[in-house]
């Protein structure tokens, strides 16, 4: 069957087959219609068709479904040939449908008004009045004619089929092909000249409807044009509205926007694959930056691990050598220095870690319930007399009340021990430090106010640096970490951490939102 | 105090000489191994006490070794590792570790360390309960004779901070905050923003812990209070 379909020999049978099938479809159909008249009046003795006209009561419904069979058969087999997936189309086929279609039905009504005029009648009147029997020429002459009518249309038939199969029955017209010719040359021109072109056509369309309003049919179009004219610009909203939504969320540093360009129009098109574009390109930057951080983190990580382990062994031996009895004075003295500098090398290496896993948010946060006044007297307490030996003296301010604050107790409490720590360190001795704690009902205040011992002519922003210092001579002790570190701590918690320069006056506060009453007793 | 025998395994010859120095001094017996594959053979050759391990090591490293032996063995277990992040900490506690030290350690806290290991191995549910002798780890309050030792080593104490001690070791595992240690061992109702109390525990570790930074008897929570831990 399949073999059957690439046949040519096949197709132009089958194409024969149908037209003899129609013709004693027709003369059938006409039998049936007429009955017994057909027999007395023609055709007895007309070889072959005698015995087919007896019997229209089979013959009818045989030829009907003979043709319908042949005539799919046809249409199937239409364009396809061996050894070839596709359709093949030929010349005619790639005549535009419209062309082609006039061209058929200019040739079709030709034949249909040559049958009548060289006939001299009808076909109705021909089998009344002639004897067919008689004229045979005039029969052979009306077959050519119906044979012809036939091959026009099943060969316009067979092309539109195969024009369908192909999908180019639109596309292949003059009148899309002028279409696309006008829209390609509106595409290539800018917005700005697009919406001149748009408005002009709009205003001539409606200028010429308007000059023929007494019509109703035009007052109709009017109607519906401006209807569809509306409808078109609401839609052209909706997108610039939908862009505008999107570019918004891209702003706000939602960077995850995938639009569907295909939904959008003309040049909102291409914008909307534009803001695609910046998207990805927006969180590759953002996810290389993230992995480059975590790299950083491991690679300071596995850095320090491998400076620990010989400095853990430089330490030990150092102190195996102080207990060795070694009696030159000088070499003591050495000594105490190398132990001092591994020791702050130790310090050094662990605010490193500690200040890249912070600000990369590499650390875990356990969130508890915190008593900030037992927090502020353990913390004054473990540096009372650190602060005392270099004539700090602290004066707090603190409420009565209970401040309860979410937070992590290693974080903040390393946090304040870094802030204390530099009180220690560069607050100008012999002078007095503040701490001051505040509580509003939604957050407390803390503020530690000292006045530094260097010049701080320095920016805070520059302050909070990694491993910047008040004194560029860097000859205290301290990783300029410090308050980095604090910050970050601060932030992973929650809180928010500032500095404040005013001349020599030194200034941190740490806010934090405050735990009320209720939360505390829902927690239990 | 008898021979103990403890097994030193680092992949660092040095520490592992350096460790051996320090603990021979105490009068304890060292076995060394350099992997944990070497530190298994000796385990089952040798009768040992204890076990410093070190994590980062070739062949086999100490947390895959520690739960080789924790199969058949509960002797004490001391990590020490150059690794100092909460995550290994706990990954090494849980696979097995008694006790987390980090390089670059204090060779006194090891020493307490092993000591206090040791300690709880030798005596556990065996140790001789004193009428008013508190402990904890090698921490030793005689409340009859009013007396305070640390591994066996007399050390002086004020009576508030002697109070305190005593509080917080008879409610071991407690937490007590400033206030009511004040309340307790002052008798006086508490003052706000008053740090007498955090300043006698800092004296207080001073005196007793061998690094007050890194305390091992006195804890801080912080802000909550202090407590003493269970050792």
């Amino acid at each position: 069957m399949k073999e059957l379909k690439y046949s040519l020999t096949a197709k132009i049978s089958a194409f024969c087959l149908l037209y003899l099938n129609g013709y004693i479809l027709l003369i059938s159909a006409y039998n049936f219609v007429v009955g017994g008249r057909i027999e007395e009046l023609v055709v007895r003795n007309i070889w072959p068709f005698s015995w087919f006209l007896t019997s229209a009561g089979i013959m009818l419904p045989l030829t009907i479904v003979v043709s319908i069979l042949l005539f799919s058969f046809l249409l199937a087999a239409a364009g396809t040939q061996r050894n070839s997936e596709e359709l093949v189309l030929n010349r005619w086929d790639r005549i535009p449908t419209d062309l082609i279609s006039l061209g058929c039905g200019t040739l079709f009504l030709l034949g249909v008004i040559i049958l009548p005029i060289t006939g001299g009648l009808g076909i109705g009147t021909i089998t009344s009045y002639y004897d067919l029997s008689t004229d045979v020429g005039l029969g052979i002459y009306l077959s050519l004619i119906l044979f012809y009518l036939y091959s026009i249309f099943m060969l316009w038939c067979i092309t539109i089929v195969k024009r369908l199969r192909t999908q180019t029955l639109l596309t292949n017209t003059l009148f899309y092909r002028l279409y696309d010719l006008l829209r390609k040359i509106f595409l290539h021109l800018t917005e700005v000249y697009q919406a001149g072109v748009a408005v002009i056509i709009f205003g001539l369309i409606n200028i010429t409807v308007i000059f023929n309003m007494h019509s109703g049919l035009a007052m109709l179009f009017f109607l519906m044009f401006n209807s569809a004219v509306l409808l078109f610009i609401l839609y052209l909203a909706l997108q610039v509205s939908q862009l505008k939504q999107n570019m918004q969320k891209i702003a706000a540093g939602q960077l995850k926007v995938n639009l569907d360009s295909t939904k959008f129009t003309l040049t909102f098109k291409e914008q909307a694959q534009a803001l695609n574009a910046i998207s990805a390109g927006l969180q590759k930057a953002v996810e290389e930056r993230m992995s480059s951080e975590r790299l950083k983190t491991e690679l300071i990580t596995n850095v320090s691990h491998d400076i620990k382990t010989p400095l853990t062994s430089i330490i030990n031996y150092v102190d195996l050598l102080k207990k060795t009895a070694l009696e030159n004075e000088q070499a003591l003295a050495y000594l105490d220095v190398l132990e001092q500098k591994s020791y702050r090398l130790k310090d050094l290496i662990e605010d490193l870690m500690e200040a890249s896993k912070a600000s990369t948010g590499n650390l875990t946060v356990d969130l508890t319930e915190i008593n900030v006044n037992e927090l502020l007297k353990q913390i004054t307490g473990e540096y009372d007399e650190r602060l005392r030996e270099r004539g700090l003296e602290v004066i707090q301010t603190v409420p009565g009340e209970k401040v309860v604050i979410n937070g992590d107790r290693r974080h903040l409490s390393r946090l304040l021990e870094n802030l204390f720590s530099n009180v220690k360190k560069y607050a100008q001795p012999q002078t007095r430090v503040y701490l001051d704690l505040e509580a509003t009902a939604t957050e407390m205040k803390l503020i530690i106010k000292n006045i530094s011992a260097e010049k701080l002519n320095i920016s805070p922003e520059e302050l909070m640096e990694r491993f910047v210092r008040g004194d560029k001579a860097r000859h205290t002790e301290g990783s300029g970490l410090g308050l980095s570190i604090a910050r970050s701590l601060a932030e992973i918690q929650g809180g928010k951490f500032n500095i404040k320069i005013v001349g020599d006056l030194f200034e941190v506060e740490l806010i934090f939102p405050v735990l009320k009453e209720e939360d505390l007793l829902q927690s239990g | 105090m008898g021979q103990f025998n403890i097994l030193v395994c680092d992949d660092d010859k040095e520490i592992v000489a350096a460790i051996e120095i320090y603990l021979a001094n105490e009068g304890y017996q060292i076995k060394t191994a350099y992997n944990g594959r070497e530190a298994l053979a000796i385990l089952n050759s040798e009768q040992v006490d204890l076990v410093i391990m070190d994590i980062m090591m070739p062949e086999m490293d100490g947390i895959r070794a520690t739960v080789k032996i924790r199969e058949d063995k509960n002797i004490p277990i001391i990590m020490l590792s150059a690794k100092s992040e909460d995550t290994d900490k706990i990954l090494g506690l849980n696979m097995g570790a008694d006790d987390y030290l980090t390089k670059p350690f204090n060779p006194l806290e090891l020493i307490a360390r092993v000591k206090a290991q040791l300690r709880r191995y030798a005596s556990l549910g065996s140790r001789e309960v004193k009428a008013d002798v508190y402990a904890s780890g090698g921490l030793v309050l005689d409340d009859q004779q009013k007396l305070v030792t640390v591994d066996d080593k007399p050390v002086n104490l004020t009576p508030l901070e002697y109070n305190i001690l005593k509080l917080l070791l008879i409610n071991k595992g407690r937490v007590f905050s400033t206030d009511q240690i004040y309340e307790k061992v002052w008798q006086e109702a508490p003052v706000a923003s008053d740090n007498l109390v955090s300043v006698h525990i800092r004296h207080l570790r001073e005196k007793i812990e061998i690094d007050p930074k890194n305390p091992i008897y006195i804890k801080v929570v912080w802000g909550l209070g202090y407590k003493i831990e269970r050792l």
